[in-house]
């Protein structure tokens, strides 16, 4: 494999395989996220060949839709069409409340991206910047005991007296919240520059 | 309270589980360091998470199970064939001329070569007549 294809991004892969038909790239994206697809199908459909089955038609038809579908995001767009795929399969059907979580998938995956492009650029922002930035006590508490004091979900679980599923998705939460919020705070400072 | 250079580090980019550390994730066979490093990537991605979540309910060593790159490429193979199968287009062409052999080239010249010794025969006998 090329490896100049390891540091491609998965749009410009996908992009790579649409224009010029190139084995390489689709390879390269199966390589990142076969395992993934797999988990995700094994863990619905709780059947080893049957996900396996999964995994490989999933990718034959993101070969088949590369030069007909647009993708911005394929990261967030795949775990939607595995998820999907294995869920038609045992007829069952996604309801409205995990396409509203999916459609905040796409959306944070872009602002986030924003937001780290937006840090980069601007080393000098102030610690004031993001002082504006609340969230629950017990969602800072536990987020500070992950992210500053480094302890693992189930140390922290522990602490709080919660089960590591729901640390977990309280600190997806409270992320979430900062992406939103910071995001926020960059388009109004944005506009803020635009009109002076 | 949370400073700036905290939120620029929880909103740090990190690259999604390899193969070997979701199973070893699974099966808590994770060292400190690089647990810290897939549980802070856990927080963002879904899609890890929910993979690395399936997983660790069934504690199984399914890394042996993992032979789909092969299988990926020989189901490829397998629908390429299928594409050009279709493609080649079965056109009726006909009775076709099967090549001489040599013996029947060495005939045909036998029977050329007899065929004008008679008639060089017959004429001779002709003029042997005439005069």
């Amino acid at each position: 494999m090329k490896t100049t294809y390891i540091y491609q991004t998965d749009e410009a892969l996908l992009a790579l395989f649409a224009n010029k038909k190139d084995t390489e790239a689709i390879k390269q994206l199966f390589d990142r996220y076969a395992h993934l697809v797999f988990a995700v199908s094994f863990g619905i459909l709780e059947e080893m060949h049957a996900a396996k089955l999964a995994t490989i038609h999933l990718f034959i038809n993101i070969m088949d839709l590369a030069d007909r579908v647009a993708i911005p995001n394929f990261k967030s767009w795949l775990y939607q069409i595995t998820r999907n795929h294995c869920l038609a399969q045992k007829n069952l059907v996604l309801d409205t409340a995990d396409f509203l979580v999916h459609e905040k998938l796409n959306n944070t995956y872009l602002q986030e991206f924003e937001i780290y492009q937006f840090l980069k650029q601007n080393h000098t922002v102030s610690d004031s910047f993001f002082q504006k930035l609340h969230s629950s006590k017990e969602a800072e508490n536990i987020a500070e005991l992950f992210f500053i004091h480094k302890k693992s979900f189930k140390e922290i679980a522990l602490l709080v007296g919660k089960d590591e599923f729901s640390v977990r998705t309280i600190l997806y939460k409270y992320r979430l919240h900062l992406i939103h919020e910071a995001y926020e705070a960059i388009v109004h400072q944005k506009l803020n520059h635009d009109v002076r | 309270m949370m400073l700036d250079k905290d939120i620029a580090y929880i909103m740090q980019p990190s690259s999604c589980l390899t193969k070997e550390q979701l199973n070893a994730y699974a099966l808590n066979a994770l060292e400190p360091e690089e647990l810290k490093a897939v549980e802070f990537h856990l927080c963002s991605c879904w899609f890890c998470y929910d993979a690395a979540h399936a997983l660790k309910q069934y504690k199984i060593d399914w890394s042996a199970h993992l032979d789909l790159e092969k299988q990926f490429i020989d189901e490829h193979q397998q629908m390429q064939n299928q594409i050009i199968e279709e493609d080649v287009p079965n056109v009726n062409i006909g009775k076709q001329e099967k090549p001489r052999s040599f013996w029947t080239s060495v005939l045909i010249f036998i029977l050329l070569i007899s065929w004008l010794y008679i008639f060089y025969l017959l004429n001779n006998t002709y003029h042997f007549y005439k005069y």
